[in-house]
């Protein structure tokens, strides 16, 4: 899963390696909620009885979170930043069957 | 009324007998499924380590001073769960308090799972190696409120891939 979408470059430490930031453009954020699906959970449920990877729960995070991530490199695209530098990701329970995944970091513009 | 009797002994029959059931059969076969999670593993891991010699994962935010090409986020993530032999015993000793060996397994088992997903991602985008790893636990909210469902936790791992030039 590597994230150069756009040529945007998405890195989780403060400098990108090799790169000299220029100009620094305030934090970006993205984030979805999803909510389980019914039958999904049911076959989670049966998955649960013996133990082990839960995968439809798996997939389904996965796949939140990418967007979560596409969302912000989006908004940093928008700001005219080439890279979001010092990314972090928070899962939160909203409410009882969804969880917001969410990703912000800085968006910058490198040399 | 043989027939209102027996939807009660059916219904009894459901109600207590089905889950101890379950927890049975959870204690016999969780087990061999946790082994060969693990066995498995070691497997995918010594391979990384023979392929290129070394953990490819760092919590540091840079590790050589050598020329870095470029750079890119890497994630991993996966969804275990206790089963319900390990539930049922986790319950009991949470009552004494102590250590719930169970939950510490199924953890530990996890995110060295994470861990390993997250190396070969790594591997498969082309990375020599990951920097700045991050690790996080959540827990799933069951779909139904105000009843004990799924036990899950998702453990995630990400870090910033790097090419040397």
């Amino acid at each position: 899963m590597a994230m150069n979408a756009g040529g945007i470059i998405v890195v989780n430490t403060e400098t990108v390696p090799g790169k000299t930031i220029t100009e620094t453009l305030g934090v970006v954020t993205g984030s979805t909620v999803r909510a389980k699906n019914v039958f999904k959970d049911i076959g989670a449920g049966l998955k649960n009885v013996v133990g082990g990877e839960l995968r439809a729960y798996t997939e389904l995070l996965g796949e939140s979170r990418d967007e979560a991530l596409q969302r912000m490199v989006a908004e940093a695209q928008a700001r005219g930043g080439n890279a979001v530098v010092n990314v972090r990701f928070a899962t939160s329970a909203v409410t009882a069957g969804a969880a917001e995944l969410f990703a912000y970091g800085t968006a910058v513009k490198l040399e | 009324m043989a027939i209102e009797a027996l939807i009660t002994v059916l219904a009894f029959f459901g109600i207590a007998v089905v889950p101890i059931l379950l927890i049975i059969i959870a204690g016999l076969v969780g087990g061999q499924i946790m082994k060969s999670m693990q066995n498995k593993l070691t497997e995918r891991e010594q391979e990384i380590i023979q392929k290129y010699g070394k953990d490819t994962l760092s919590s540091l935010s840079m590790t050589a001073k050598r020329e870095v090409s470029e750079t890119g986020i890497v994630m991993a993530s996966l969804v275990v769960g206790p089963n319900y032999w390990q539930q049922f015993v986790s319950k009991i000793q949470s009552l004494f308090g102590g250590t719930l060996n169970y939950y510490d397994q199924v953890i530990a088992l996890g995110r060295n799972e994470a861990m390993q997903r997250l190396r070969e991602a790594a591997d498969t985008a082309g990375w020599d190696e990951v920097v700045n790893v991050r690790l996080e636990t959540s827990k799933l909210t069951p779909m139904v409120s105000n009843k004990e469902s799924n036990k899950a936790m998702e453990l995630f791992a990400y870090g910033t891939g790097i090419r040397y030039s």
